[in-house]
């Protein structure tokens, strides 16, 4: 049997029971924000690893170069050269090829590799929108870059370059206009999409991705044989508009990285250094 | 073997033991912010609605984000038309020198650069001093924005609603965008 003061216990918990129950889910959650800082500083170490990795391929690019790598600076946004002005890429490619003045670098930047030996040395001037007799079924085109090499002539290199527009069947005209001339011909399609073999109607596809690795490694040796930095730094904000703008690599990572912050970056990136440092192709 | 690096075992054992902690205060954290953008749309959405000449619709949570380019935008949404969004957000970014920015933000997002550009210049036509700006990206965004100090967060609420007036009275000088009339006229 109970005591008074027993009783007097039990209904104090009783009571204690009840208000918990009406009150206990009426509690707002508070979020536990110590959980996030833990994971932060536990992320900032291992993302620090993979700024330093990063950081690394830059400065390597950088000895290179001679100048800051243009994955560094955002030029994504510059107008001039946003992916759908197909023109601007015509021209400042077009830019770029005559001022390596270096026949082999050229017809390597292209993916001509078996023109090579034939034409190094050799002088080259290229051209842009030049008329040639056919390009639509019974119409004359205009071909957007033409490259001569050598004098007097000993190959004609044909460059239709695209960034958004996918029609190519102007291609077979030009090749036919081309090789009417007496000298060995080749045609190369700069793109960034799959085209088919039929599409190519005989061009050769060469990616973006392959053109600015290829430009990369081109313009540090036009730096090794030359004192123009300037030229050199205006290559490379082209370099840097294909990357941003074509190949859509992003400048966040690697601005953190050479500033030594912790940082995400897709993998993708640094692949793409380190191949573009060692000479690989993509 | 999940990692080899002791930074990357490191993490592996924090996040175990915090991960659902940290998800739910991530999640409270933009319930939060989604609070005080939906609190202002509701508040203006009458006037919002005539404003933009569209028919009325109810809020829906935005939330956008890129962790590889370190943005991201959390806030409310509703259409705008054939293929255009209003937004009502907040934006945290980082400056080319990597310091934190948070901006509270109004965009109408439009389907095609003709209609962004004739909506554009009447808004300068009509306010010198109009701050709304085009998107530099190749999006057909019209955005009106105001910095806010990350310590000033608390004052969010505030900064949208000043600006969702702001964007009330521009479209009110031009007589309202009439959205609805213009894609289907």
């Amino acid at each position: 049997m109970q005591t008074l003061d027993q009783e007097r216990y039990v209904a104090t918990l009783r009571q204690w029971a009840e208000w918990a129950r009406a009150y206990a889910s009426r509690q707002t959650y508070r979020p536990d924000w110590s959980a996030v800082d833990a994971l932060v500083e536990a992320a900032r170490l291992r993302l620090l690893e993979d700024a330093s990795a990063l950081r690394e391929l830059l400065d390597r690019s950088r000895n290179q170069l001679k100048l800051v790598d243009p994955l560094v600076y955002d030029l994504g946004v510059h107008r001039w050269l946003s992916a759908d002005r197909e023109e601007s890429y015509s021209d400042w490619l077009a830019w770029v090829l005559e001022r390596l003045k270096d026949a082999a670098a050229v017809l390597r930047l292209l993916g001509i590799e078996d023109l090579v030996s034939m034409c190094e040395g050799q002088p080259y001037r290229v051209e842009r929108e030049t008329g040639v007799e056919e390009g639509l079924p019974e119409s004359a085109g205009r071909i957007d870059l033409l490259i001569h090499f050598g004098e007097p002539l000993v190959a004609l290199v044909g460059v239709e370059v695209k960034t958004w527009d996918q029609s190519y069947e102007k291609q077979r005209g030009y090749l036919r206009s081309l090789r009417k001339y007496r000298c060995l011909v080749r045609g190369v399609l700069v793109a960034n999409v799959e085209v088919s073999r039929r599409d190519l109607h005989g061009f050769r596809l060469r990616r973006w991705k392959e053109v600015s690795m290829a430009m990369r490694r081109a313009i540090a040796a036009y730096v090794r044989g030359s004192h123009e930095p300037a030229i050199a730094a205006m290559m490379l904000g082209f370099v840097a508009a294909i990357e941003q703008n074509l190949l859509g690599l992003g400048t966040t990572g690697a601005r953190r990285a050479a500033k030594g912050l912790p940082t995400f970056f897709p993998q993708g990136l640094a692949d793409y250094l380190r191949k573009t440092l060692e000479g690989d192709s993509c | 073997m999940l990692t080899k690096t002791s930074s990357g075992s490191e993490l592996l054992l924090r996040g175990a033991k915090s991960y659902l902690d940290a998800l739910a205060a991530i999640a409270a954290f933009k319930g939060e912010v989604q609070k005080a953008c939906s609190a202002v749309y509701d508040q203006h959405r009458a006037e919002l609605t005539a404003q933009l000449g569209l028919e009325d619709a109810e809020w829906k949570p935005h939330e956008s984000d890129s962790v590889e380019e370190r943005w991201a935008e959390v806030g409310v949404l509703r259409t705008a038309g054939t293929g255009g969004t209003f937004y009502l957000y907040l934006w945290w970014g980082e400056t080319e020198d990597s310091e934190a920015s948070i901006t509270a933000r109004v965009c109408l997002a439009l389907y095609g650069k003709r209609l962004r550009d004739e909506i554009y210049e009447e808004f300068r036509g009509r306010n010198r001093r109009c701050r709304i700006e085009t998107s530099r990206t190749d999006t057909f965004e019209l955005n009106l924005e105001t910095p806010i100090k990350p310590e000033e967060i608390g004052s969010a609420a505030e900064v949208l609603d000043t600006l969702m007036r702001e964007w009330l009275g521009y479209c009110k000088s031009v007589g309202g965008l009439k959205l609805k009339k213009r894609q289907t006229g």
